[in-house]
């Protein structure tokens, strides 16, 4: 969860709430997903700033979204504890990742700064300053957090990958983007 | 004796060098792409693609890259719904 000071938001990636033109899909978000067996009585919450992914060239594919139930802050399936801080984040650095599909996963960080062309379902747009990891998250993962595994301090959320490696958005441009810190 | 404001600054310049080659393969389509581990550059590149390999081999050994190769880049896809109506939620697996 993040936090402006003023609201809570869950975040997901924002390649989520579009179509296949990469323009806003619709504002409600439902959990579990149709085809995981949800319906009209799961709408958890509504969509209130996203990641413009028409852009050819893109630094965050994120989402904040206005919860409508209770959330719980922590991360399923972790035992850390959120700090409320974005990790410093260094090639060698040990991480673990809590997603939809993977459950939770370890990995390193191989690269920062990292500049990739990646493939959306509107065509191929190049990602600036993400983070490349070991091969963390499969289809279903995107948006899912990722945490320094010695301090739980946030690194960052799945975007997507190869079959070697994940690229991760990296968290600590959400604050300058997106004006929010992690929720401790 | 070396003069370490010197070689700093010869540093920098190798790393500002090597990016703008870096810049010049990834928009050319050679590589997939590159990031850094600290100073080294780490390149991704498609596997078994001879000539990108030949192309970093040639013009980047200078600086001794990490080289990966691997397949494209791609944003997970799965399981989701978003709507504008919630009595008309989308069957469609979203993207997620």
């Amino acid at each position: 969860m993040f936090t402006d000071g003023k609201q809570k938001y869950l975040g997901i990636a924002s390649h989520c709430v579009v179509g296949d033109d990469c323009r806003l899909a619709g504002n409600l978000l439902v959990q579990p997903s149709v085809a995981d067996g949800g319906g009209k009585d799961d709408v958890i919450g509504e969509v209130h700033q996203c990641t413009d992914l028409t852009q050819p060239e893109l630094t965050t594919d994120f989402c904040l979204i206005i919860p409508k139930v209770d959330v719980d802050p922590n991360i399923l399936g972790l035992e850390l504890k959120p700090t409320g801080k974005y990790a410093d984040v260094k090639p060698g650095m040990q991480v673990v990742m809590s997603g939809r599909t993977s459950g939770v996963r370890e990995g390193t960080i191989m690269a920062t700064n990292v500049m990739v062309k990646i493939e959306y379902q509107c065509g191929y747009k190049v990602f600036k300053n993400g983070i490349l990891a070991t091969a963390l998250s499969l289809e279903g993962d995107s948006g899912a957090p990722v945490i320094a595994k010695d301090t739980g301090d946030y690194v960052g959320y799945i975007v997507g990958g190869s079959s070697t490696m994940s690229l991760i958005g990296y968290g600590k441009l959400l604050e300058k983007e997106f004006k929010v810190k992690p929720v401790a | 004796m070396v003069n370490l404001s010197s070689f700093n600054i010869y540093r920098k310049y190798k790393a500002w060098r090597v990016s703008k080659r870096l810049d010049r393969l990834f928009k050319e389509n050679v590589i997939l792409g590159y990031g850094w581990q600290g100073a080294t550059p780490v390149i991704f590149i498609k596997t078994n693609d001879l000539k990108a390999r030949e192309v970093v081999r040639s013009q980047i050994s200078f600086i001794q890259p990490i080289v990966i190769e691997t397949d494209e880049f791609k944003a997970l896809s799965g399981f989701f719904s978003i709507s504008k109506d919630k009595d008309q939620l989308s069957q469609e697996p979203r993207h997620a």
